[in-house]
């Protein structure tokens, strides 16, 4: 079961429901559009957790690459990858290097706050307009409470369906 | 918890601390402490309207490359008025609401539009 | 101890959530309410606690001084005074008493260069300035009978009845000049009852700040630059204070490439001169309103001896564009670089 089409299948299951929670999730009241609160990033942890390395960032690319194909390209589009690269990618690299020191709610915390990080660091380069510099800790804030739920939601999926989602169980 | 979600958690505290301090800074009056002059919009680096504040109670429309914005105006306040025709997808900047003091600003993202106040040094008042 | 760790996550982002909330109640809100009144901008800016009144009573009060001291309105008691005063004479409210004897008495500390009688001169060169009578500048015979018309010895009050009447006919109170100033007193009369810790009143330009600065060392007022958009500098304050500008650039006709503006020198009858702007910092601001016009007719060398004399706190502005100072003023000025 350990195949790399097997796992390939699973991500690309967990990028689309990835999509889904994308899709209706509705976005922060922020005074930066197209920053979200970030829970179609719950995909990419409970891949992570239950796939291991390189499913997060997978994941990510896949399902932020969709979205956009549904709402067409633009702006936020690129904000949106960029920042789930990045969080992802920090994610990754925490899993990777220090697994047995960290849990999923402090990784995917770390994640949030990253994400919303990022896309405020593009949306300053982008705008040059330092007046944005004040948003940031209400992003942060945010970035940093949809990453605890998140992890935490995940902690409890992977606790009832962890075994399903990697195929260890086949039934859930 | 473990040992690492430590670090990860005093990481992201000293973040949110710092941002924090950082805009206490600019808040309290030594980055962005603004007598208001106008209010701009600049739609890709480019300034499309300046708008001399205080303004009485109006609405103006400025036409661009991107349509129509109309733009409500009241004292020193500034929204991007709800009923606005849309011209951009996502219609954040329509449900923003009014701005009232820099450093607040509207951005539109998809069009590129920032609509910001310009000022001096920040003064309590004028004599004149 | 495990358990703490298992929620510390939790507790940092709350711990960040109370930051921010006191960080938004860390010190009383200011509110600004704006309106015209009194023929000007007036912005009142209080810092109080939720639902305080103060801000409202204010503006309530400016526009009950319009309707008392504005000669152009046809309902109020300065016109209905200069008006019928010397026909017979005029009872008046407390309040028009009140700043008509202390306008005198500040016409005679300013030695007759602040003129509440100055009425008549006004208005011969109303039209000018205004830009009704655009090529004409008025007949010099009809300037010096103005003159004559404008002294404060033809003002009579009784006090006795509360009345008040003119002993030669044309007689014209003018109060333009100090009742904005004098409406900033009133104001911090009503903040001081209603125990509101800080405030900037903006009567049109005499601006008044009460009580210590909002979590920050000083109150900064800009003083408009005579010549161009901006400001000429800062004045840093600490406490209560009021401070008056007056300037030969606010309401302006240039005829031959000479300026006539609305500041007039009671003694020539022609618009002020050798100054571009006279500020004055005062505690009270009937005698900052009152002595920034009289030292703009006054002229530099006279104004400086007299401010000197009194030690008034004054920014006087000559044509050369430099900034000459009395009192401690200097010391409370930032240039604008």
């Amino acid at each position: 079961m350990d195949s790399p089409t097997n796992k390939m299948v699973r991500i690309c299951v967990l990028a689309v429901l990835g999509v889904v929670l994308n899709l209706i999730e509705p976005p922060m009241p922020a005074p930066v559009p197209g920053i979200k609160l970030g829970l179609a990033n719950l995909m990419s942890v409970i891949g992570l957790y239950s796939l291991g390395t390189y499913s997060a960032i997978w994941i990510t690319i896949l399902r932020t690459i969709t979205v956009n194909l549904f709402l067409g390209f633009d702006l936020r589009g690129f904000l949106s990858l960029g920042g789930g690269v990045v969080s992802a990618l920090i994610m990754e690299a925490v899993y990777y290097f220090y697994k047995r020191e960290t849990g999923i709610v402090a990784v995917s915390m770390l994640g949030g706050l990253m994400h919303n990080f990022t896309q405020w660091l593009m949306v300053l380069i982008l705008l040059q307009q330092p007046y944005l510099v004040v948003y940031l800790p209400f992003l942060l804030l945010s970035g940093g409470v949809a990453g605890v739920f998140v992890g935490t939601t995940g902690v409890y999926t992977l606790r009832r369906l962890g075994g399903f989602i990697s195929g260890k169980d086949t039934q859930p | 918890m473990k040992r690492g979600d430590l670090l990860i958690y005093l990481f992201s505290a000293s973040m949110l601390l710092f941002s924090f301090l950082l805009y206490l800074f600019l808040y309290s009056g030594l980055g962005f402490d603004q007598h208001i002059e106008s209010v701009v919009v600049e739609y890709k680096k480019q300034v499309y309207a300046k708008i001399p504040l205080p303004s009485p109670e109006r609405t103006i429309d400025i036409n661009g490359p991107w349509g129509v914005i109309m733009l409500d105006l009241n004292g020193y306040k500034v929204r991007v008025n709800p009923f606005s025709p849309p011209y951009c997808p996502d219609k954040i900047c329509m449900r923003q609401g009014w701005i009232s003091k820099p450093p607040e600003t509207i951005v539109c993202l998809p069009n590129r539009i920032i609509i910001y106040y310009q000022g001096g040094k920040y003064i309590d008042g004028l004599t004149h | 101890m495990r358990r703490i760790f298992k929620y510390l996550p939790l507790i940092i982002l709350a711990s960040a959530l109370l930051f921010a909330f006191w960080v938004n109640k860390a010190e009383t809100k200011p509110e600004t309410i704006r309106d015209i009144a009194m023929d000007t901008f007036i912005e009142i800016t209080t810092y109080h606690q939720p639902r305080d009144t103060a801000s409202e009573e204010i503006l309530k009060d400016f526009k009950y001084l319009e309707s008392i001291f504005n000669r152009y309105d046809e309902n109020s008691v300065v016109y209905d005074v200069n008006k019928h005063a010397f026909e017979k004479p005029i009872s008046i409210p407390s309040i028009f008493e009140n700043l008509l004897t202390e306008s005198l008495k500040l016409s005679d500390y300013t030695e007759g260069h602040f003129n509440p009688a100055i009425g008549p001169l006004v208005d011969v060169w109303r039209k000018v300035i205004k830009g009704e009578d655009i090529s004409n500048l008025p007949d010099i015979n009809i300037v010096k009978e103005a003159i004559s018309i404008s002294k404060t010895e033809n003002i009579i009050i009784n006090e006795r009845n509360g009345q008040v009447s003119f002993a030669i006919p044309g007689v014209s109170l003018d109060f333009g000049a100090v009742v904005k100033g004098f409406a900033v007193d009133r104001a911090f009369e009503i903040l001081k009852n209603k125990g509101i810790e800080r405030a900037v009143i903006n009567a049109g330009g005499t601006i008044g700040v009460y009580g210590s600065p909002p979590g920050r060392k000083y109150w900064r007022i800009g003083i408009q630059h005579p010549r161009k958009e901006g400001i000429i500098g800062v004045l840093n304050l600490t406490s209560t204070m009021v401070i008056s500008t007056s300037g030969d650039y606010e309401r302006y006709k240039i005829i031959d490439g000479k300026r006539y503006h609305h500041l007039l020198n009671p003694f020539t009858g022609y618009p002020t001169e050798e100054l571009l702007s006279v500020t004055i910092i005062n505690k009270n601001g009937l005698l900052s309103d009152a002595v920034s016009t009289a030292v703009m007719s006054m002229g530099l060398e006279k104004g400086i001896e007299f401010l000197t004399q009194k030690s008034l706190m004054a920014i006087i502005i000559t044509p050369d564009l430099k900034i000459h100072f009395t009192g401690d003023a200097e010391s409370l000025f930032q240039p604008e670089l």
